[in-house]
């Protein structure tokens, strides 16, 4: 059925679909739209689930994970600042192999307290131990709530899943969304079969210590039975294209990257543009293409190698900055290409911080940017790889390896940071 | 009848742990599992009794239990209870019960607590508290007491121990107004294994505050566990009391009763004289645990007598 | 690279000895030493190890030493079968003992008589520091003492270098007199009491009391396959690998006529060791209410101070093997 909903909204009706059996609550900016939607499911009758308002983020996971440990389909929902309260918690579902689905609204990490959308959240926690992947629209978020369980419940894969949001760009942004049938969810997710539960025939011990002698063993399972998740999603995409008649494309979507001279990565509701950008641009004759990864883990470096193969010059767009380093994203694109043996010179944009717009117009002269880099260089490889410290201006004065938008990358549609900016980045 | 030695079930739910030799909270997390029978699924956060009870591949609970993140004890419960309930798979004889220390309980896992009590979930929470962080070796909790030595309290020139008291815990949980409360002493076994029966039969939280040396941290002979169990009660520093909310007495505001009152208090310069930790106490420092002593038991004949 | 393996039971001072050994060797210019116990989750009682590696190299190598120069027992119950494997050819064993072992690779001394003498209290780790001295040129007691200094509290300092004069002096009286050495006994028979750390089956009853039908963990012994294990951590409940008897010097013995059957004792043992027979065993006394189980006591005492008829005791693990 169609409807008009939030990307908040459209989630909860994911969840509703999914028939959550435990829900643990905890309000935060921009997430708390699902957990209100929630409750009211609940209340009408529409969701059968026990509903907890549990006293904190820590204590919503911590309770997922008791009810997953009874073999209950559990989820719960936070954001930002709520999911670094919950990060240990975050290693105790992942180490202990609950199936837990989480929503996160991906929203900016303080300080400056700021309530707005950023990536650093989520990205942060990219090393906890849980599947994570990015939603680019409304429906792709509905989708991923459903599809998310059957991922996570796969007996090879028993793994929690994140599924992401763009704070507001998606969770306050209403747009038309297919919500399936109940019957035809019900047909494509199968109530869970867990095997770690506790057992009243046979009881068991759950989430027990494990010194150096056997450490290592459930860390390698944890790890490879995560890589199995990649066959565990085309299992699953396949079988939601047979029952609801959508499509995706597995933990990469590739844009008219078969051809680009310049390819842009990134992920999340921003892909938007860029799709839109690679159009236009198309139009004009540039070879440019768009590289949207939609599962950061379990990191699909050799989909991204093969994409990503034959671009002249590839840019990473990401609303993350690790301080003192690099973009989390660049960082993973380039491990994936140096391990393909692929020495395509690689820019990383910072954009999006704190709720900052990215423009179409910034999204074009990215493409330019790196277009421009082939020419300025031809394929001159060591040409690149400037540091942010060396990077003056954006285009001209040639393309720094990590720039912020809006600071040290600018375009001439958009006023230009003045010089006490520039001074206050270095 | 009330269960004793005689007729407490044989089953020994856990057992085979690496605890201390005469550690308290294992006596006290064996007598609770004797209670609440096969059924019980038990919740520990990273604490003690985690730490000996199940360490891979040495699983020491025969009954279903499970480890907890250190301060989310009571929301694992919650979690279980509700999951176990949504299922429809929780026997009758079910007991969710939690084990935390007086850190896990009083300092990090308070919070929990205080939400699973808010919503009065149908779980038992049982605190072993042996007066300081003992898994860690021996640093200061808020329950740990007034002059106790500790590895972050030590004693010195400029202070003797521990300067704060020990937080009330029981009274700051009773004051949720939730079925029932109890505080009790693997000193007095009957008196504890009652009160588990009691809070076994009750529905909604419930919690028990129990004390169990640790003759590790509170430098005494490992076979004299019971014996401080007793004295510290004997003495008057601990008290067996309960509290009975409204659901349960009927009472608006609930109840306290005194379990025990001792006709005359045993000495308490000799309980703390027999422990290293309180070795350095001077003797008007231990006047001064004995004046916060007679006013605590003001304050219980007024109010619960 | 000189590799010393301490073996005591928590609380005894293997690692303090370690640590002292560790800062003797030291002091002087490239001299280097590491000093680390072995971390469980075993607690006060348990068998535990510590080690020190001495060097004139810097030492990278930080893991545990399986195979050492000197192996040193600050409790000979702890010393039992394949104590040869940790040790590398050319060897030494020291072991604080009253008894004589037939070996010339080990070395006894009563370091509890003679820290009971002078500290008053039986903490037997600076005795065997200064025994270690005696056989191992690499670390002088004059160092030794200066680490007491350095690492100990003051008031200690006296006392402990006492402790290692007089364990230098009964070694050097020991050796001087040579090993009394027994060939017709093995070493095994000669260790009286000591518990293997693999098992122990006690072997005085004929049939040993049983606990009967009841839920409680139990000792397995399959192969544990990660491929098993390893997807979850969910795992069998009650599922045991390991015995506790070796955390025990001491161990309860039950005087079966003077037992009343009160229970007090099964009531508070903190490891649910003390239990009800199913059957009555084939013990001379074998009325007996309650049973012990041996294989899990780790010899609190809590049992024989709780029987207030004077069933229960306390004896050293040597005498209760042969009880």
């Amino acid at each position: 059925m169609k409807r008009f909903l939030s990307g908040d909204e459209a989630f909860a009706e994911g969840v509703r679909l999914a028939k959550p059996q435990v829900i643990s609550a905890y309000p935060i900016t921009p997430q708390t739209v699902v957990v209100e939607r929630l409750s009211e499911m609940v209340e009408e009758g529409s969701l059968k689930a026990e509903y907890v308002h549990v006293e904190s983020e820590h204590s919503a996971l911590s309770c997922a994970m008791g009810a997953s440990a009874t073999g209950a389909r559990t989820f719960t929902a936070t954001s930002s600042q709520g999911l670094l309260y919950m990060a240990e918690v975050l290693t105790y579902a992942a180490g202990g192999r609950f199936p837990i689905v989480m929503m996160n609204a991906n929203r900016a990490t303080a300080l400056p307290w700021n309530i707005y959308g950023d990536q650093r959240d989520s990205l942060a926690l990219l090393d906890h131990g849980w599947i994570q992947a990015y939603a680019e629209s409304n429906q792709e978020a509905l989708d991923l709530a459903l599809m998310a369980y059957a991922v996570a419940e796969d007996p090879a894969v028993l793994t929690p899943f994140m599924v992401n949001l763009d704070g507001f760009a998606l969770t306050h942004t209403y747009e038309t969304v297919d919500v399936p049938a109940e019957e035809d969810a019900d047909a494509f997710l199968p109530p869970y079969q867990a095997t770690n539960c506790f057992d009243f025939e046979h009881p068991k011990n759950i989430g027990y210590s494990a010194g150096p002698d056997y450490n290592r063993y459930f860390k390698y399972y944890e790890h490879r039975d995560m890589l199995g998740a990649f066959e565990a999603i085309a299992r699953v995409e396949a079988h939601f294209a047979e029952c609801f008649g959508r499509a995706y494309t597995g933990p990469v979507e590739a844009v008219s990257c078969d051809d680009a001279e310049a390819i842009l990565v990134t992920l999340g509701s921003i892909a938007g543009l860029a799709r839109e950008s690679v159009a236009r641009l198309r139009e004009q004759g540039k070879r440019v293409g768009l590289l949207r990864i939609r599962y950061m883990r379990p990191f699909p470096a050799k989909l991204i190698a093969e994409a990503l193969a034959g671009a002249a010059a590839v840019g990473v767009l990401e609303k993350d900055i690790s301080f003192g380093a690099e973009g989390t994203v660049f960082t993973n694109v380039n491990s994936a290409l140096q391990q393909a043996g692929c020495t395509t010179p690689t820019f990383n944009f910072i954009g999006g911080l704190g709720g900052d717009d990215i423009t179409s117009a910034q999204m074009d002269a990215m493409f330019d940017a790196l277009l421009d880099s082939v020419g300025e260089r031809g394929h001159d490889v060591a040409a690149a790889g400037r540091s942010c410290d060396d990077a003056s201006t954006g285009q001209g004065a040639g393309l720094g390896r990590v720039s912020f938008l809006g600071i040290d990358f600018s375009v001439a549609s958009q006023p230009a940071c003045g010089d006490d900016c520039k001074e206050g980045a270095r | 009848m009330a269960m004793n030695a005689k007729n407490m079930p044989a089953d020994e739910l856990f057992f085979g742990h690496k605890a201390c030799a005469g550690c308290g909270g294992s006596l006290a997390v064996r007598a609770a599992l004797k209670v609440l029978g096969p059924n019980a699924v038990a919740a520990l956060p990273a604490g003690c009794m985690s730490a000996v009870g199940f360490n891979f591949p040495q699983l020491c609970f025969a009954n279903n239990a499970m480890i907890t993140p250190f301060a989310a004890t009571a929301a694992v419960l919650t979690g279980i209870e509700a999951g176990l309930r949504a299922q429809g798979k929780k026997p009758d004889d079910c007991t969710v019960v939690g084990f935390a220390g007086d850190g896990g309980t009083a300092d990090i896992g308070i919070q929990a607590l205080s939400g699973a009590i808010d919503r009065n979930d149908d779980v038992l929470y049982i605190c072993y508290d042996n007066e300081a962080y003992m898994n860690t070796g021996i640093q200061k909790s808020s329950l740990t007491p007034f002059g106790a030595k500790t590895t972050t309290t030590p004693v010195g020139k400029n202070s003797h121990g521990c300067l704060t008291q020990k937080k009330n815990v029981f009274e700051i949980v009773a004051a949720h107004g939730l079925p029932y409360a109890a505080t009790a002493s693997v000193g007095y076994m009957s008196d504890f294994l009652k009160k588990l029966e009691r809070a076994k039969g009750i529905h909604g939280t419930r919690f028990i505050h129990v004390i169990a040396p640790c003759p590790t941290g509170w430098g005494a002979p490992e076979s004299k566990m019971v014996d401080l169990a007793r004295d510290v009660v004997d003495c008057g520093l601990w008290y067996l009391a309960e509290y009975e909310g409204e659901q349960v007495s009927g009472v608006p505001g609930g109840t306290f009763t005194l379990n025990c009152k001792p006709r005359e208090f045993a000495s308490v310069r000799d309980y703390l004289k027999g422990q290293g930790r309180f070795r350095a106490l001077s003797d008007e420092e231990i006047s001064l645990v004995e004046r916060s002593r007679d006013a605590k038991w003001e304050m219980i004949e007024r109010d619960w007598a | 690279m000189i590799e010393v393996l301490w073996h005591g039971r928590g609380g005894q001072g293997a690692f303090t000895a370690a640590r002292l050994l560790g800062a003797a060797s030291s002091f002087a210019d490239g001299s280097y030493a590491l000093a680390f116990p072995s971390f469980g989750p075993e607690r006060r009682g348990a068998p535990m190890r510590a080690f020190t590696k001495m060097s004139r190299e810097p030492i990278g190598d930080r893991s545990a030493v399986s195979r050492a120069n000197y192996v040193i027992y600050l409790d000979d119950t702890l010393l039992g079968e394949g104590w040869e494997d940790e040790l590398l050819p050319d060897g030494k064993v020291i072991v604080n003992s009253v008894r004589s072992f037939g070996d010339p690779r080990i070395v006894a001394i009563d370091a509890n008589g003679i820290s009971q003498e002078i500290l008053g209290r039986p903490i037997p780790n600076t005795a065997l520091l200064g025994a270690l001295c005696s056989v191992c040129d690499y670390v002088s007691a004059d160092n030794v003492k200066r680490a007491i200094e350095g690492y100990m509290p003051a008031k200690l300092h006296e006392k402990n270098k006492r402790v290692v004069d007089a364990a230098l002096e009964a070694v050097g009286k020991t050796r001087a007199a040579g090993v009394a050495v027994n060939t017709d006994e093995s070493l095994k028979s000669q260790v009286i009491g000591s518990v293997s750390r693999e098992t122990t089956k006690d072997a005085h009853f004929d049939a040993p009391a049983s606990r009967g039908e009841t839920v409680i963990p139990t000792l397995q012994t399959d192969a544990l396959d990660p491929a098993d294990f390893a997807h979850t951590t969910c795992y069998d409940g009650g599922y045991l690998v390991a015995k506790n008897a070796g955390w025990r010097n001491m161990r309860p013995v039950l005087d079966a006529g003077k037992c009343t059957g009160c229970l007090q004792c099964y009531l508070y043992c903190p490891d649910g060791c003390l239990f009800r027979p199913a059957r009555q065993t084939a013990d001379a006394a074998g009325t007996a209410a309650v049973a012990i189980d041996y294989d899990f006591c780790k010899g609190c005492g809590v049992c024989v101070e709780m029987c207030r008829f004077g069933a229960l005791a306390m004896v050293p693990e040597s005498e209760g093997d042969e009880r």
